[in-house]
């Protein structure tokens, strides 16, 4: 008699361990959800962009084909040739060529890409009443834009600056 | 009908602890700081950012222009006289006001602490000296340094810096070579 009551009880407990067991795989899952997620506004989609930004922003910054004009003396931009750029960045025609100079060109992917030159607080820096380079499209609101800063010194200003490249798809 | 019951009783039990820990579990992470400050592989990228500022500023106050004979760094390091400036105090002289400022307006405004050392070779070793000190760096600082050449007739008119950094070859022009330090960390 006590023991057929006791074989009941055990049956009922194998359901305890169905709920429990599932309750804690539910949990796992939404740990990992949680924490994954916590992450991906600190990282760029892909290390490529960053990549990009990074060389984009070196190639302008310390080579004479970029917008220094001595090798020797990187960071010190010439205000000639951040004009020019300025120029291509927001002339139609010029800017596929200038993307693919920059060696964003792909016939796959579509890049894309804005670059500016701001004040060390980060308000954009203007040469009389225009920006004086302040090209490339706008970030769209959810894209992952991978951003790369550097501080430049612009000799006819005696200033310092900061010259942002930002990439994304 | 009461061993019944006490199965209930388990399950209500269980689903009760399994909210509490869920419970737990989401306290915790929502709690935990977990920000790009949090030492993980994540904040490489954040590192690498305060590196390059730190090279570029260095590399762009060691810009010698065309009209003066040594760059901002060289000039403020020629001028120090040897005092070290904690977190806000008033830097002197002047020139080293000016490199003072920049890497305020640079560093200090966004967030990241820095501290400004010299190193340089003596008789009886490396000496290591601090400009400006704004504490303990934390265990993920970065260090960038830009090496400048001192001659005899750099340091001459500063006899309080001759005290400090010896003349490593006294038969010819050269002084001494000082590694100029800069130690970065987000705070």
């Amino acid at each position: 008699m006590t023991r057929k009551e006791i074989n009941n009880c055990e049956g009922l407990i194998s359901i305890d361990y169905i709920v429990g067991i599932s309750i804690f795989i539910i949990s796992i899952f939404f740990l990992f959800n949680i924490l994954t997620s916590m992450f991906i506004p600190f990282e760029s989609t892909s290390d490529e962009l960053k990549a990009m930004s990074n060389r984009i922003s070196t190639t302008l910054v310390e080579s004479p084909s970029g917008l220094i004009t001595n090798a020797l003396s990187p960071n010190i931009i010439d205000p000639a040739k951040v004009s020019e750029l300025n120029e291509s960045l927001n002339n139609p025609l010029k800017f596929d060529v200038k993307m693919a100079e920059l060696g964003l060109y792909s016939s796959e992917t579509k890049y894309k890409l804005n670059i500016s030159l701001n004040y060390i607080n980060g308000d954009i820096y203007k040469a009389g009443s225009n920006p004086m380079l302040l090209g490339g499209q706008l970030p769209d609101e959810y894209t992952n834009v991978a951003k790369t800063s550097r501080i430049v010194y612009l000799p006819s200003d005696s200033r310092m600056l900061m010259l942002e490249v930002k990439v994304w798809l | 009908m009461i061993h019944n019951s006490n199965a209930q009783m388990y399950t209500l039990e269980g689903i009760a602890t399994a909210v509490l820990m869920i419970g737990v579990v989401i306290f915790i992470v929502k709690a935990a700081p977990l920000t790009p400050l949090t030492a993980s592989y994540l904040h490489q990228s954040v590192e690498e950012q305060i590196e390059t500022w730190g090279n570029d500023l260095l590399t762009v106050m060691d810009y010698v222009p065309e009209d003066s004979l040594n760059s901002q760094l060289k000039q403020s390091i020629l001028a120090w006289k040897g005092q070290e400036f904690d977190g806000q105090a008033q830097v002197i002289p002047q020139t080293l006001n000016l490199t003072a400022s920049s890497l305020k307006e640079v560093f200090g405004n966004s967030g990241i602490a820095y501290d400004l050392e010299l190193s340089f070779s003596t008789p009886s070793g490396i000496s290591t000296r601090a400009i400006l000190w704004n504490g303990r760096p934390s265990d993920n600082a970065v260090i960038v340094n830009r090496k400048v050449i001192i001659h005899n007739e750099d340091i001459s008119p500063n006899p309080t810096l001759s005290a400090i950094i010896p003349d490593m070859d006294s038969s010819t022009k050269f002084y001494n070579i000082v590694d100029v330090r800069l130690t970065l960390w987000w705070i």
